[in-house]
């Protein structure tokens, strides 16, 4: 019995240090194109503390080993994570980390980002956009469905964004359908409306599955909030697809499609490997637990 | 077989045996098995929330989690009988209680194998996540057994300080994710439709 949980116990050590020297950060290399930074970023991540499985200064790490430049902390209604997020994790990740909420209504969520403090969710989809306008944020519709379509309404015209790639878009038909028709609802009302693609993240891998290319004027939370307002966006889903502007998307599709296609680690064979031995060891130090001596 | 095993196939069989004779536990054997939990429960979130494990992600995951396991011991001394009722100190009535985690381990270390398995595009969670009833009804059948067998208590005392438990434990649990959810306004939408 002590030889097998010595056994697990190796496993496991040889596993997560197998995994700690096949970690490498995706190469952190902004494009500039025409004097603007193109920057990926997830704008709907959820953390720990709330119902994210990841505190902030590991999604810093995680987005890095993605290839993601920028991140929002969206919690549903309240931003926790926020003061952790300040308190731990500095620039030297390369990662933008921004405020945000998502602000869960009964009707339709909207995630607010670059704000100071929460937004309220008992009032209408105008007075939340307004709410995150006041305090220099934006305002993006998050994974719309029909009802949501019907509850937000002509507030469509208020916000600065919709997720056009989330991971919905990869489930049932009905919730393709339903995020296609208040995509286009969006568009007729807002035409330069920006185009979001977002994980939703909280405890599946991978971040940034979805993710959007910004075109920002400057590598900050300012620049990064000036593009989506001025709809300098697009969106990449999980099957390499883009959505936005013609001339923009020309920039990205490329890297969009390899995003979707690749793994994030640089030796995915080691970290498969890794990841077994990791997990028997925890099977085997669960299931073998030491019998105590009898006195 | 390992203690775990042996509560896993038999739980009040394997209680009655294991407090039969007097077993040395010292405070510092009595972290071994919380310890075990919290290695688990690291590897498992490691691995679901980012399909990779490292050194910096494990400790990251365990720092953060280590509030569960503070919610599991607290809760576990909270239902236990006063020291003075009982058949064996604290060391060792922590180190058996422990051996009960094993269902919800499991079921934690089988969702993060089916979260690197499954294609990462249109994952129903659905059935994964309605499995927790799986460790859930396992764990009540193993603490009603350590309060029965180890404990000696009668059945219906046993009964109550088991309810008493997974109400404690599932109930702050629960409790937290409502709020993390923003389950007011899902509910007011709900019935609202």
């Amino acid at each position: 019995m002590t030889a097998g949980r010595i056994a697990a116990a190796l496993l496991w050590i040889a596993g997560v240090i197998l995994g700690s020297v096949s970690e490498r950060p995706a190469p952190a290399a902004p494009r500039m194109v025409d004097g603007l930074h193109v920057l990926a970023a997830d704008f709907h991540v959820h953390s720990f503390p709330g119902d994210g499985a990841l505190p902030p200064w590991t999604l810093a790490r995680e987005a890095r080993r993605r290839g993601i430049d920028v991140i929002a902390l969206t919690n549903h209604n309240h931003m926790l994570s926020w003061p952790l997020a300040r308190w731990t994790t500095s620039a030297a990740t390369g990662v933008l980390l921004l405020p945000g909420q998502e602000v869960t209504t009964p009707a339709y969520h909207m995630t607010a980002i670059g704000i100071t403090r929460t937004v309220r969710w008992d009032v209408s989809a105008a007075r939340v956009a307004a709410d995150v306008h006041a305090q220099g944020g934006v305002a993006i519709v998050a994974h719309p469905d029909e009802r949501a379509a019907r509850a937000i309404g002509p507030a469509f015209a208020d916000v600065d964004g919709i997720e056009t790639a989330h991971p919905a878009r990869h489930a049932a038909l009905r919730t393709q359908r339903e995020l296609d028709a208040a995509v286009v609802e969006a568009m007729t009302m807002h035409p330069g409306i920006a185009q979001i693609g977002a994980s939703d993240f909280h405890y599946l891998a991978p971040l940034g599955m979805c993710r959007t290319y910004v075109f920002a004027r400057e590598a900050t939370a300012d620049g990064v909030i000036d593009a989506i307002r001025a709809g300098r966006t697009v969106a990449c889903d999980a099957r390499g697809q883009t959505y936005g502007d013609a001339r923009l998307v020309a920039v990205v599709a490329r890297d969009c499609a390899a995003a979707s296609a690749a793994p994030a680690a640089v030796q995915p064979q080691l970290e498969r490997i890794a990841i077994v031995s990791a997990w028997l060891g925890a099977l085997g130090l669960t299931l073998l637990g030491p019998r105590r001596a009898l006195q | 077989m390992s203690p775990e095993l042996e509560i896993l196939r038999h739980p009040q069989r394997a209680f009655a045996r294991f407090t039969a004779a007097p077993q040395r536990v010292t405070p510092i054997d009595a972290c071994y098995r919380p310890a075990i939990v919290l290695v688990t429960i690291a590897t498992a979130v490691s691995i679901a929330a980012t399909s990779h494990v490292s050194v910096a992600l494990i400790a990251s995951a365990m720092a953060c989690w280590s509030v569960a396991l503070a919610l599991q011991v607290g809760a576990a001394r909270l239902v236990m009988p006063a020291s003075a009722r009982r058949r064996f100190g604290t060391a060792r009535m922590l180190d058996l209680f422990f051996t009960a985690h094993a269902p919800w381990s499991l079921w934690l270390l089988g969702f993060a194998l089916w979260a690197v398995l499954a294609p990462i595009t249109g994952r129903d969670v659905r059935w994964p996540l309605a499995s927790i009833v799986l460790p859930i009804a396992w764990t009540s059948i193993v603490v009603f057994a350590f309060f029965r067998a180890a404990l000696a208590m009668t059945h219906r005392s046993a009964l109550r300080r088991t309810i008493a438990h997974q109400a404690l434990t599932l109930g702050i649990g629960f409790g937290v994710f409502a709020l993390a959810v923003a389950i007011w306004p899902r509910l007011i939408g709900t019935f609202a439709r």
